[in-house]
């Protein structure tokens, strides 16, 4: 396996509120590792740690104790800012800027050299759908607008490793598909990606595997079906013709037309093939398996 | 070589946005009022018209300059962090110390700006009231923008350690109390119970504003030498140099929440 683009090995950090007596919350000792080409999930509920663990990861929060690594580098050295894109929950802007001014103050601080640095911002902007208003005021972009831009300013420098907290959240579902497709093509592109959300459904979709966060804790990493157990047992479901029952149903489905079955993997085929030959249309066959939520409940599969 | 450049795209930046915001449109009209009181001067006094317009003009451009520093220094990173502007800034190539630095020379040149503004009113008042803009003036000009930017950096510094109320007040107050240092030093004598020491800590610690009080000899025409303006500016670049240096060290540990 070649170096991963990410390491971390039991990075840790108190956060506490200056003058306060509570004793404050623990995110860590965190052990995570990224491969080149790989989308990584961060999961967890609202406050589980997420974006603590962003911002320890990339030196905005300075952990106690742990050693990172991005792209090669020490988080503590300078080596790794120049291949390591970020987009912040909800980023905020110099909105006196235009997008493409705000873009080439990103690109100067990688002292890329103007005319090559013009011609990257029009691109980035066109690829994430601003080119038409990058010559508008940041201030008067719509929140999705924003998040495009955030996205854009996180490829400028070209990054290995793309580390985005929430980067769906608050986006309307065009949006949301955008930027997964987005995530794709990225990694098509042989970029690694960081990502957290609390939207499972959108991590099933573009994940390789994904690190379960609870109480500032990594509860556990693997692929869905690691995590969640191969499925051996199918819901079928389907529609059955108007005009005439289908023997597989039971008494109790008979007047229903939309019919779901469950059987096991040795019947899925046959299960399947009775459906279809009896005029019914399928809609659609799904794992039954426990769920990720199951798996971020303490008093469920989520172990702790 | 690149770190020079990304201190000055910083800069420039915090530049535009004096620029954006129209803070020198504000300025500009001070420069028109001061014209508008050239007018009216010449007119109605005999002889003293360019002195009461010198005095004017070098204190107001002292004054305004005065708020911008604190007002825009107060915000200076303060702002940043409780936007989280600053977020996406310092995981680029930028360590935290060449963030302050770049604002803070952004700020310098925003100050600079303002003070030309200022003073060239003032030097077109003057040539309407037949008057004219000495060397003095010009060197008590220097001085005045030395101590805007000895303010921007303590402003600066408060902005880079504590919250941006706290920073303004401690702004507001350090700039008042560095006019005031002659006073401390002697303050046992005329307050009873304070203690000397206190009174002599406090005047070595805080910058003397004073210092750089140059007007009156500047409009009376009283020779300033070149060597007092040089003295005056190396006071100026030692005490920003330890205050920026101090802001650095305490914000290059400090979570970014």
């Amino acid at each position: 396996m070649s170096h991963p683009v990410l390491a971390v090995s039991g990075a840790s950090k108190l956060i506490r509120t200056p003058f306060s007596r509570k004793p404050g919350f623990r995110v860590g000792p965190l052990d995570l590792s990224i491969a080149k080409a790989e989308i990584v999930g961060l999961i967890g509920a609202n406050g589980a740690g997420k974006t603590s663990t962003i911002k320890l990861l990339l030196g905005l929060l300075v952990p106690d104790h742990g050693r990172i690594e991005l792209a090669g580098a020490l988080s503590t050295t300078n080596g790794w800012r120049s291949k390591v894109g970020y987009l912040p929950e909800q980023p905020a802007f110099y909105d006196y800027l235009s997008g493409f001014e705000f873009m080439r103050f990103m690109g100067r601080l990688f002292d890329m050299d103007r005319k090559g640095l013009d011609a990257r911002v029009d691109r980035l902007l066109d690829r994430v759908g601003l080119f038409e208003s990058r010559h508008r005021a940041i201030r008067t972009y719509s929140k999705g607008m924003l998040q495009r831009l955030g996205l854009a300013q996180a490829l400028i420098n070209d990054p290995e490793l793309l580390i985005m907290d929430e980067p769906m959240s608050g986006l309307d579902p065009l949006g949301r598909r955008f930027v997964r497709d987005l995530m794709m093509e990225l990694r098509s592109e042989g970029r690694s990606i960081l990502f957290s959300t609390h939207i499972i459904p959108d991590a099933e979709y573009v994940c390789d595997r994904v690190a379960l966060m609870r109480g500032g804790q990594l509860v556990a990493v693997g692929t869905f079906d690691e995590l969640l157990g191969i499925p051996t047992e199918f819901e079928v479901v389907c529609v059955r013709p108007a005009d005439r029952a289908v023997s597989i149903t039971s008494e109790a489905d008979k007047e229903l037309r939309r019919i779901s079955v469950r059987v096991n993997q040795s019947e899925l085929a046959s299960t399947i093939g009775q459906f279809v030959a009896q005029g019914s249309q399928l809609v659609s066959v799904s794992p039954v398996r426990m769920s990720v939520e199951d798996l971020l409940t303490p008093t469920k599969g989520g172990g702790n | 070589m690149s770190s020079l450049r990304r201190l000055w795209v910083v800069a420039y930046n915090t530049y535009l946005e004096s620029v954006r915001q129209r803070l020198f449109l504000g300025l500009l009209f001070f420069a028109f009022l001061l014209l508008a009181t050239s007018l009216i001067l010449k007119d109605i006094s005999v002889r003293q018209d360019t002195k009461i317009l010198q005095d004017i003009g070098l204190a107001a451009t002292e004054f305004f300059g005065t708020l911008i520093a604190i007002f825009l220094g107060a915000d200076l990173i303060g702002r940043d962090v409780d936007r989280r502007t600053l977020h996406l800034l310092v995981v680029k190539p930028l360590t935290r110390s060449a963030f302050i630095l770049g604002r803070y020379l952004g700020l310098c040149l925003t100050l600079l700006t303002s003070v030309l503004l200022m003073i060239s009113g003032l030097a077109l008042a003057l040539f309407l009231a037949r008057g004219s803009f000495s060397l003095g003036l010009a060197q008590a000009t220097i001085a005045i923008y030395m101590q805007l930017c000895l303010t921007a950096a303590i402003a600066t510094f408060l902005s880079s350690t504590s919250s941006r109320a706290l920073a303004l007040l401690g702004s507001t107050v350090l700039a008042m109390l560095g006019r005031l240092t002659d006073v401390l030093r002697n303050a046992s004598l005329i307050l009873e119970g304070f203690p000397d020491w206190l009174g002599r800590a406090l005047y070595l610690a805080l910058p003397n504003l004073l210092n750089f009080d140059l007007k009156t000899r500047a409009i009376y025409g009283d020779a300033i030498p070149w060597s007092l303006v040089a003295e005056l500016g190396l006071y100026a670049i030692a005490y920003i140099v330890a205050l920026l240096s101090l802001a650095a060290i305490a914000f290059e540990r400090r979570d970014l929440k």
